[in-house]
């Protein structure tokens, strides 16, 4: 397959998910297997969602071998992540603000690094991919269950996450003119504003 | 950026906050005046100008946009917000080009302004994060806006439309500040 069609094919990808139907909001009522639900999650929500494109514009913009250590890293610690929580809280929500800040802090770090494009080193794009998931994993894990299986759900939504950082990964690691590569970095910017305002969003909550 | 239609997971408010998110910005003339301005002159300005705007524009404005949530008090917004539509368009008039710093400052001085306004006139019952995410597309699309009608920079008689929108921006500007001042 050609560079250019694998480019075309990710971003027809990005675009089904971007001009999806409507989607009822609590699928489990609508009997899907909890697998799905949580890859819907992802899918859903802005924080898991912004997250794992972050993820994959920062591998992208550092190339094959970032993707290489972060590919399995990824969602792995996602999954991890996931069972703790159930391990910890058995699915419960622990309530709190510590969980949305500390996504809206990941998704808002991912899109920093990926907008200032800073060269970091293999080792510790896999160590930013691995925390972020774990984070996201123990957050999935710890409000989703709702006396559902866990690992089933986290693996669903670890799934997806992955998927959407490989899109995002491919899209940008294949583009050949200055100006995609300005376009990742403007995608990064973008997703760290997003983060900044849902801290924001935490505190008006604390004030 | 994801399932749009689909994010309604986001609790009741979820779609609601995104179509607010997306409208907000072009809501008010006077934001729309500073976001477009800041793409022209952007463009005008040329590399690395036109691409470092839209990369650093957004999370400065969002640090506003946060401040504004977290009720951190900001002194004189809607003055500076008028005041960025003149600046910024009395820069694209005059095809200023002032040391690096200098426009930094006063790009990054004007979208803690904006990014404050938008984040203290929040709707009550909306998403945040869905909020937050149109918000940011939203004033991205008007950037690019900017950049692309800058693209006519390429042309002496661009260039003269490009002064033209400058004007206009700056006299709308001064309307606002007046208004503002009254």
């Amino acid at each position: 397959m050609s560079v250019q069609r694998a480019r075309a094919l990710c971003a027809a990808a990005i675009a089904f998910l971007v001009l999806a139907e409507p989607a009822y909001a609590h699928v489990v009522q609508g009997g899907w297997p909890v697998f799905y639900h949580g890859a819907v999650h992802v899918l859903s929500t802005p924080t898991d969602l912004l997250a794992a494109l972050g993820v994959g514009l920062l591998t992208g913009l550092r190339g094959k071998s970032a993707a290489r250590s972060s590919i399995l890293a990824f969602p792995l610690s996602w999954l991890a992540g996931g069972l703790l929580a159930g391990g910890l809280f058995g699915g419960r929500d622990p309530g709190g603000i510590m969980l949305p800040l500390a996504s809206a802090v990941s998704v808002t770090l991912c899109g920093l690094l990926a907008a200032i494009d800073l060269r970091l080193p293999r080792a510790g794009i896999m160590v930013l991919a691995a925390g972020v998931g774990i984070l996201h994993g123990y957050a999935n894990g710890a409000t989703l269950s709702h006396g559902r299986s866990v690992p089933m759900l986290v693996s669903g939504a670890a799934l997806a996450a992955v998927g959407i950082a490989v899109l995002a990964h491919v899209l940008v690691a294949t583009s050949r003119a200055p100006w995609q590569r300005i376009a990742a970095r403007v995608a990064g910017s973008w997703i760290a504003a997003t983060g900044l305002l849902m801290i924001g969003w935490q505190a008006r909550g604390l004030s | 950026m994801g399932s749009l239609l689909a994010l309604v997971h986001e609790g009741s408010g979820g779609a609601a906050g995104l179509l607010a998110g997306l409208s907000h910005p072009v809501s008010g003339l006077d934001h729309v005046l500073a976001m477009v301005a800041v793409g022209l002159w952007g463009a005008q300005l040329g590399a690395p100008y036109v691409w470092v705007l839209p990369v650093a524009f957004p999370m400065v404005m969002a640090f506003g946009g946060a401040l504004g949530l977290a009720g951190v008090a900001f002194p004189g917004v809607e003055l500076g917000i008028a005041l960025s539509a003149l600046v910024l368009g009395a820069m694209v008039l005059a095809e200023a080009r002032p040391p690096v710093a200098v426009a930094a400052f006063v790009i990054g001085a004007f979208a803690l302004f904006h990014g404050h306004a938008h984040g203290t006139e929040l709707p009550e019952g909306t998403s945040g994060a869905l909020y937050s995410l149109g918000f940011v597309v939203s004033t991205g699309a008007l950037h690019a806006t900017g950049i692309a009608i800058g693209l006519l920079h390429r042309w002496p008689s661009g260039r003269v439309v490009l002064r033209a929108a400058g004007l206009l921006v700056a006299v709308g500007g001064a309307y606002f500040l007046w208004k503002a001042l009254a």
